[in-house]
């Protein structure tokens, strides 16, 4: 079997809800989409889905090769890359050619992609995260009680501009949480926007009122060793590396303990880097948690991973134009049988999408908020929907 | 939608050991299973008596294109490494089966040609296993380096230590012994057998020789790596198949490739382990083993070209190692 083809659909579509964090405390409803499909002469099509734009610089270096050999192409591609760097729109074409040709090869196999890389069973544990900086109290507690509804026991709160806030907003995420389990697992995210000392003071304080499970991003993606230290001074794990693009760049964290929990999705060169970052980890006795994306579809590689603790699931409607085989119940993501990731694309309703493009607020990505790692920018006057912390309380 | 065939209902159902014809020592264990396929492994005979019943009891039912998380289920209940790992190769090759590729396919890699290192001449890279007198082991080494010298400008030498120089306090031994050879030859790897968590005499070793230091023949447990992977304690890690499992071996090449380290395979049975190679970022040289070949039909029906320089595999689903003996 020979890869022949490829094409490329981007289109932007308007969520159902904002989403938002530190450093973008009002929200975005706008994001952008990419459907890859990877083309064989025996008609097979892989598809991923991502940000990959720049595939047609790529695909030179996997065009008439056999699309089985998934580990042996992505080489090819990371040595092609090796000068440029595997960063930017390289790094999320080359994420995206790879995640489409797993795709592919779980389809020749005839098996969903978790049966292909080894899993025992099409299930994972998932996490509600509400990237919910832009949702007003009561929206914040909708979210996840609807997540509780589904059995999910465990969530991740934005943080990181307002103390008093925040933790009124933990409180809110548990007790929503409360009617799937006893005890939520609560974690935090400040998404690079702390320094390391401000983590340590903040999370002292937070961790007077809480147990937190994990706190996300709580220094720079580089800064190895201020996370180390805050994972030497607080009580939760820090998890981090969801900004790194490959094994090089997360090995810092693994050497100097600096991490826990390592947030990986296919964006961390594709279904192989993600995996091979995650049994790097295995072998230095940390965990992973795999990031949200559309169509939760790389809960199949989480599924087959030995040291995957549970996956992100933000759900804000980001399907328009999909059909996929997976659905949350008693607190997992649960997959069937349909090969591959087992999505496939509403062809009609992508040519709409591109034909007349919807308008909203915000767009991806995330820009650095004013401050960060330096000082704090509270949220300003109408940023958020919800109470802030005022000078007389 | 993307309407997949009928779900296969794969289980094991059965896990034997037969005698291997003409080699006493060498076992087949077989995972027999509802749909015929046989998934094969060979093993010595003491570690496929364990893998047997460990498999009736642990494996039996259960599907085995679901290997990797098997071998962690059975590393979790702390079995046995070895029979572990015959069990696991096992089912590689029935999960390769199933798929109806050779190994090196479903995980992912190319057939090589992959880089082999032998005792004898007829590498590109040359292995040599030392037994402790200076003045034998350096002809020894000279003796094959003026073997291979002919054919390749800067060979590749690799030396094994006494596999009796086993405790932390062997370090000033082994550096001595070192330091000695390094003054006549370019040597790249010198494998140790101290245990794997002698992370401080590691380090003295390295900081005062110039080869790369590798580690890990005959062990069994990711967790035994930890110590030298979280230390940088080693250059380069050792990996046997035969002991860690392809899944075992898989996890520690991908986390020495975080610092970009190379991975040299140990002898496995039949080679099967030269299926990892494209699979690895970081595959450098394979040890070649001659305990199958040696009975005179080896891997014919597995490895289109066999050393020479360097091993190709072939088309045979799984490990390919059916039609030997
Ligand atoms: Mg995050």
């Amino acid at each position: 079997m020979k890869i022949t083809d490829f094409r490329l659909d981007t289109y932007v579509m308007k969520m159902d809800r904002l989403v938002g964090d530190a450093n973008l405390p009002d929200g975005t409803e706008m994001m952008p989409g990419a459907i890859l499909r990877i083309g064989t002469d025996e008609g097979l099509e892989g598809i991923s889905l991502g940000f990959g734009t720049g595939i047609a610089e790529l695909f030179p270096a996997i065009e008439g090769c056999d699309p089985r050999d998934t580990v042996h192409l992505w080489k090819r591609i990371r040595d092609w890359l090796h000068k440029a760097g595997n960063e930017g729109m390289a790094s999320l074409s080359f994420s995206a050619i790879d995640a489409a040709l797993w795709d592919l090869k779980a389809k020749i196999a005839g098996v969903p992609l978790w049966q292909l890389l080894g899993g025992r069973e099409g299930r994972v544990k998932a996490y509600a995260s509400g990237l919910d900086y832009c949702l007003s109290d009561e929206d914040l507690f909708r979210f996840y009680r609807r997540m509780a509804e589904r059995g999910v026991g465990a969530g991740k709160l934005k943080v990181g501009l307002d103390l008093k806030a925040d933790m009124r907003r933990i409180g809110i995420m548990q007790e929503a949480l409360s009617i799937a389990s006893d005890k939520p697992e609560l974690m935090i995210d400040a998404n690079e926007y702390w320094s390391a000392r401000h983590a340590i003071r903040w999370m002292a304080r937070i961790e007077e009122k809480f147990d937190i499970v994990w706190v996300e991003e709580p220094a720079a993606r580089h800064d190895y060793l201020g996370l180390r230290q805050v994972s030497d001074s607080i009580r939760a794990s820090v998890a981090s590396a969801e900004n790194l693009k490959s094994l090089e760049q997360v090995s810092p964290l693994l050497a100097n303990r600096s991490a826990s929990i390592l947030n990986l999705s296919a964006n961390h060169s594709g279904v192989t880097g993600c995996r091979q970052i995650a049994q790097a980890a295995h072998g230095f006795g940390v965990s992973v948690s795999m990031m949200n994306c559309q169509a939760n579809f790389m809960a199949h590689v989480a599924a087959a991973l030995p040291n995957h603790t549970m996956m992100e699931v933000v759900d804000p409607g980001r399907e328009h134009c999909l059909t996929f085989d997976n659905w949350i119940e008693d607190g997992h993501i649960v997959m069937g049988e349909a090969p591959g990731f087992g999505i496939g694309v509403r062809e009609d309703v992508l040519a709409m999408l591109q034909a007349d493009p919807p308008q909203g607020k915000g767009k991806f990505p995330f820009p650095r908020r004013e401050g960060a790692g330096l000082y704090i920018v509270p949220p300003q006057p109408g940023e958020v929907p919800w109470a802030t912390t005022q000078p007389e309380e | 939608m993307n309407e997949g065939p009928e779900a296969l209902d794969l289980r094991v159902e059965t896990v034997t050991i037969v005698p291997v014809e003409g080699n006493a020592e060498i076992c087949r264990l077989l995972l027999g299973t509802n749909v015929g396929i046989v998934g094969m492994s060979l093993c010595d005979k003491a570690t496929g008596l364990i893998a047997a019943k460990l498999g009736n009891s642990a494996i039996a039912g259960k599907d085995p294109r679901a290997a990797p998380a098997l071998y962690h289920a059975l590393h979790a209940a702390d079995a046995a490494p070895p029979a572990i790992a015959a069990l696991d190769i096992a089912l590689w090759d029935a999960k390769s089966k199933t798929e109806g590729v050779p190994l090196w396919r479903t995980l992912g890699g190319s057939r090589g040609p992959w880089n082999v290192m032998r005792g004898d001449a007829k590498g590109q890279a040359i292995h040599v296993q030392l037994e402790g007198n200076l003045d034998q082991d350096l002809e020894r080494i000279a003796a094959a380096q003026s073997a291979i010298a002919r054919k390749i400008v800067e060979p590749v030498i690799a030396l094994t230590f006494p596999a009796n120089w086993n405790h932390p306090d062997d370090a000033a031994k082994v550096i001595a012994h070192a330091q000695a050879i390094e003054r006549h030859f370019d040597i790249a790897f010198i494998e140790l057998s101290l245990p794997l968590d002698s992370t401080g005499a590691h380090l003295a070793i390295g900081k005062v020789i110039r080869a790369a230091l590798c580690n890990g023949r005959g062990f069994g447990r990711i967790s035994d790596f930890r110590p030298a992977l979280e230390c940088r304690a080693l250059d380069g890690y050792l990996l046997d198949v035969d002991a860690l499992g392809l899944t075992g071996a898989m996890v520690v090449a991908n986390a020495a490739a975080a610092y970009d380290l190379p991975v040299l395979l140990a002898p496995s049975m039949g080679n099967l382990a030269l299926h990892l190679c494209g699979a690895m970022p970081n595959f450098a040289f394979a040890m070649w083993d001659g305990r199958l070949t040696a009975s005179g039909t080896g891997r014919a029906d597995q490895s289109q070209s066999v050393p020479g320089l360097d091993a190709t595999l072939g088309d045979d689903p799984g490990i390919g190692l059916e039609g030997f003996s």
